[in-house]
């Protein structure tokens, strides 16, 4: 029998076969410490979080001359006409309708889109989840980076507009930073109990389809807080979609959104966070049995 | 390295349960048991398993089909957590189970070399310098900057299989030996994989070839309805795993 523990290169050299890694397994240990295990593997895995991620994007593009720029184009489009409409409903100038509403609509986007693939993103896993022995957060963190790059290709839209009409970039824009990766955290956060709820409820993923299109009318992105009575305005506080938006939205639109929606988002992120661990702990390990 | 099982039972839930009866009897015909109740049924694919593997073990997983071999694998690579019982590993693991997992056929062949080495657990860096050797193994000169689309389905598994195999495990994972290939290949394939299999620390091993099992394995255990029915020598096992398998049917 030939022991081959190493491989020759193009050039003829022997080098050693790579040892691969895998997790080691303790029996002893809890369900939450398995969690915290599994957490960490799929940040270790982050190369391949990326490869998941953007692969997904790159792959349903693929061959097209446009490729992934059609995100950007359908979108560009698909803001220009609505903005075009509902500036001439509301009677506003198209140069402030239009660079709120694209600002609104990308954030908005990613938000319902990601958390909507949440919900199926262990279910469409499926083949993998059964042969391979990843570290189950490394799907939905995949999940999150996908959405990162379709924003990656939206976000181009704004820019174009606010430049259109005139709207320079200032450093008061630079809010928008910290208003995404809270953003982003939250919506990480909520996919994990999101996926799990998903994976074993198989309607919730049309729930959630049906819940996120009701929500964009509910959700000031096609027309503004200010036009409606001001009771209603103030119920805008109870809708988290609302409040993100305004903390990713209002620094773009050279305004600062109220300090207090700074402290209803963290207290969101928390609230996600916690049940999104707790859901993720208890019920990991049956993930697989029910694919 | 070490892998053990403790008193192991792995109970499915079956969530759709439209069919219950006609998924009774397909089951009861597999060998499983279905249990729980009538708006959900159980199956108990594993029952009461207990292994204790070291470092020079090389078990052979012997059974009919339905019996338990691919669930009590998936156990041991950890795709499975055990329902009751617990599960100990340390050591590399490689499930060689699937080698086109990961493998994206509108990918070139060099795109997917760095694909499926990372899908296996290497880092960017290594998938890289996998590249060499993986070129060399597979012989396939030009058609790596191909999309695999393009390749036969014998050319698209000589490349999974050369970087499936161009890793090194501590614990090997098998379910039945794969073919890879025409008669050329098939030899080198063969030389690769019981280098593969030498090199290892632990193999376990399910297969319907009792022949290859006795020439690989040093050990065996044979599965009934998702429990050891019987473990000893490989000879031993598959005398047994005969014996059962030419009684009339009860």
């Amino acid at each position: 029998m030939t022991v081959e523990d190493v491989t020759t290169d193009a050039g003829g050299r022997a080098r050693p076969r790579p040892r691969i890694r895998s997790e080691d397994i303790r029996p002893e240990v809890s369900y939450w410490r398995r969690a915290v295990d599994d957490l960490a593997g799929g940040l270790a895995r982050w190369n391949l979080v990326l490869l998941l991620g953007a692969s997904d994007v790159a792959s349903r593009y693929r061959r097209s001359v446009l490729g992934q720029f059609w995100l950007t184009l359908s979108n560009a489009v698909l803001i220009l006409a609505i903005g075009f409409v509902w500036a001439n409903i509301w009677k506003q100038p198209l140069a402030e309708f239009l660079p709120y509403l694209a600002a609104g609509h990308v954030f908005w986007l990613l938000m319902t889109t990601s958390l909507t693939d949440a919900s199926t993103t262990f279910a469409t896993s499926a083949s993998y989840m059964k042969e391979l022995n990843l570290p189950r957060s490394t799907y939905l963190m995949a999940n999150m980076v996908k959405h990162l790059v379709i924003l990656g290709h939206n976000i181009i839209i704004v820019p174009v507009v606010f430049l259109a009409f005139g709207l320079w970039p200032n450093f008061g824009m630079l809010l928008v930073i910290p208003a995404l990766a809270l953003t982003v955290a939250t919506l990480l956060a909520a996919s994990f109990w999101l996926g799990i709820v998903g994976v074993r409820f198989r309607d919730v993923p049309g729930i959630v389809g049906n819940l996120t299109m009701v929500l964009f009318f509910l959700t000031p992105v096609i027309w503004r807080q200010e036009l409606i009575d001001p009771h209603l305005r103030s119920l805008l506080v109870f809708n988290p979609f609302h409040v993100f938006l305004e903390l990713l939205r209002a620094p773009l639109l050279g305004h600062a959104p109220e300090p207090h929606y700074w402290l209803i988002a963290l207290a969101i992120f928390a609230g996600n966070a916690a049940l999104g661990f707790v859901v993720f702990a208890k019920w990991r390990r049956w993930i697989t049995f029910w694919l | 390295m070490h892998l053990r099982l403790d008193r192991v039972s792995v109970t499915f839930p079956v969530l759709e349960h439209a069919d219950r009866s006609l998924r009774a009897s397909l089951f009861h015909k597999v060998g499983a048991t279905v249990t729980g109740s009538a708006r959900r049924p159980l199956i108990n694919a594993l029952r009461d398993v207990t292994l204790d593997l070291a470092t020079g073990d090389r078990l052979a997983i012997i059974g009919h089909n339905g019996a338990g071999k691919s669930t009590l694998l998936k156990v041991c690579a950890g795709i499975y957590e055990p329902t009751t019982g617990t599960l100990a590993r340390s050591g590399s693991v490689a499930s060689m189970t699937d080698f086109l997992m990961g493998m994206d056929p509108a990918l070139s062949g060099y795109q997917n070399i760095e694909r499926r080495a990372i899908f296996m657990g290497l880092s960017s860096h290594e998938a890289k310098a996998l590249v060499p050797a993986v070129e060399d193994f597979s012989e396939l000169g030009d058609f790596l900057n191909l999309p695999m689309r393009t390749y036969s389905t014998g050319m698209f598994i000589r490349l999974a299989f050369a970087i499936s195999t161009s890793i090194r495990p501590d614990i090997m994972i098998m379910d039945e030996m794969i073919n890879a290939g025409d008669m050329s290949f098939i030899e080198k394939a063969r030389a690769r994989m019981e280098g593969l299999i030498a090199d290892s620390k632990i193999l376990v091993f399910a297969s319907h070839d009792l022949g290859l099992l006795e020439r690989t394995c040093n050990q065996a255990i044979v599965l009934e309805k998702g429990a050891i029915a019987h473990r000893g020598s490989v000879a031993d096992c598959v005398a047994r795993y005969r014996g059962v398998a030419t009684a009339p049917a009860a």
